[in-house]
């Protein structure tokens, strides 16, 4: 499977407070990537970054074979893009929107994107200024969905959004991606949201990138274990141990991460005792990997 | 792509796009009929002397029709951050290029009005011997001063970002700063000798301060 978009050791610097560093990034042909991070982690940056809307100071960056910014105009003809708040003209009305938009896309598909306006319910002589935000969040999917594009980026695309209208966007979205088997890069901090719909996901913290692997090994191999009587000093072990922490009397409990049923033999080989392991979901697993990666140390381990 | 800036430019502009063609029009016939009422006769020196009002005023239309023309879009779009603008999939100085090309085209606009005005009130002037009315020099002059004064307001806006006010006020320290230095060490003024470099013929600002005469000889 190739790569739509690569990032390879880039740099960027937003005064002295915020820096993007040393950062390599890759999502896959045809995957929904799910983007993860806290709120300022970087997340929006970084998107900014692959649509040539800020300069990297080092490293390249790579988008649907075009590099950026170089070609970044070449690859926007063929990207969607859902930014996190209304970018739009709001003194245009929703079809003069529409028509502008157009005009710079030469696979609008106009058929496409009446059923979209009539799907979401929005009057095509509503000035943009009037929209609900719901109703912003919608006009700007149409825009992204409605030339065709291969690469959909869409940076918080449901955030403040009421649960029907989530549910709405969420929907046109997938059923895009079904049929037209695009790649989507979906920004969230919404966890549970991007546990139903990614096969992917990167976890950025402080503009790096902790993690990227593919959802199921994200899923599965995060696991809580139960430990008895737990060394001081554990040596090198067969998986990341990512938190550890007292619990009970002589138990302790262990974040790791690569976990499989047979590394249970490293534990029967020492003094220790594995008492359980418990699967995490999705955000207990985002919520252990960031704080690992905000202690280095212990992942050192 | 075109169209669709023009279209987008003239619904932000078209409030101020009809007082500048009310103004354009209707000024130069308010010019030469009122023209008693501030005790010009109908002399030779009272007609100059009116047309030499006009000329105080059409510069000022100028002025301000293509600062303000050139300052509407940059705003709308920096008021998103230029987001929206960077996110077409259009080269940026293409893009830069058609708002540049639809804010031209929008000046044309009381450049035509202004020069239906000045035939108009050409028409109602009894004129001595001597004296002519010029309104399709006065609509050209206009329009490339008002063109002049746009592209210097777009450049400055589009070159310098929302650092733009700071530049030109920095710009009108400096012009001052120099001047004073020259006043102080006995030097003849650099700002004028700049000034009449850029203002007489070949330099870019000529038409400013040329003739801008609706009546003439």
């Amino acid at each position: 499977m190739s790569d739509v978009i690569q990032l390879r050791n880039v740099t960027w610097r937003a005064g002295r407070e915020f820096a993007i560093r040393d950062l390599a990034m890759s999502v896959p042909s045809g995957c929904v990537y799910g983007f993860l991070g806290p709120n300022g982690s970087g997340k929006t940056s970084t998107i900014r970054l692959m649509l040539g809307m800020l300069r990297a100071e080092h490293g390249t960056i790579s988008v649907l074979g075009h590099d950026v910014p170089k070609g970044v105009h070449h690859a926007l003809a063929r990207i969607g893009y859902v930014p996190e708040r209304l970018h739009l003209y709001t003194s245009l009305t929703v079809e003069e929107t529409m028509r502008y938009h157009a005009a710079f896309y030469a696979d609008w598909d106009a058929t496409r994107a009446e059923e979209l306006r009539r799907a979401f319910a929005l009057r095509a002589e509503t000035g943009v200024e009037r929209l609900s935000k719901g109703e912003s969040g919608k006009l700007m999917v149409l825009l992204a969905l409605a030339h065709n594009p291969e690469l959909l980026i869409l940076d918080e695309p449901t955030d403040g959004l009421d649960p029907v209208v989530r549910r709405d966007v969420l929907a046109a979205l997938l059923e895009y991606v079904n049929s037209k088997k695009a790649t989507v890069l979906i920004s969230s901090h919404l966890i549970h949201e991007q546990e139903r719909i990614c096969d992917h996901v990167g976890v950025m913290d402080d503009g790096r990138l902790v993690a990227e692997m593919a959802m199921t090994t994200f899923r599965s191999g995060i696991k809580r274990l139960r430990v008895l009587d737990a060394p001081a000093e554990v040596g090198a072990l067969p998986f990341t141990l990512l938190n550890r922490e007292q619990s009970i009397g002589r138990e302790e409990q262990w974040v790791v991460r690569g976990w499989q049923p047979e590394m249970q033999q490293w534990f029967a080989s020492g003094a220790s005792e594995l008492r359980e392991v418990i699967d995490l979901d999705l955000e207990e697993s985002f919520v252990e990997l960031l704080r690992s990666a905000r202690t280095p140390d212990v992942e050192a381990n | 792509m075109f169209r669709q800036t023009l279209f987008t430019q003239w619904k932000w502009a078209r409030l101020e796009l009809v007082f500048y063609v009310l103004t354009a029009f209707g000024v130069p016939a308010i010019l030469i009929n009122v023209r008693p009422y501030f005790g010009y006769d109908s002399s030779v020196t009272g007609w100059m002397e009116v047309s030499k009002l006009g000329a105080l005023f059409f510069i000022s239309l100028a002025f301000v029709c293509g600062t303000s023309l050139a300052a509407g879009p940059w705003g709308k779009d920096n008021s998103g951050r230029h987001i929206y603008a960077m996110s077409l999939p259009v080269a940026w100085p293409t893009f830069v290029r058609l708002r540049f090309l639809a804010g031209a085209t929008l000046l044309a606009v009381p450049a035509v009005a202004l020069f239906l005005g000045s035939l108009v009130a050409a028409a109602s002037a009894n004129l001595p011997a001597t004296l002519h009315a010029y309104p399709a020099g006065i609509t050209l002059r206009w329009y490339l001063s008002a063109l002049l004064f746009y592209g210097l307001a777009f450049a400055l806006q589009y070159l310098a970002g929302r650092s733009a006010a700071k530049v030109a006020v920095i710009i009108m320290f400096a012009v001052g700063a120099v001047e004073i230095a020259a006043q102080l060490v006995g030097f003849h003024s650099p700002t004028a000798a700049l000034w009449m470099l850029l203002t007489s013929w070949p330099g870019p600002l000529d038409t400013l301060t040329a003739r801008w005469m609706l009546i003439d000889v």
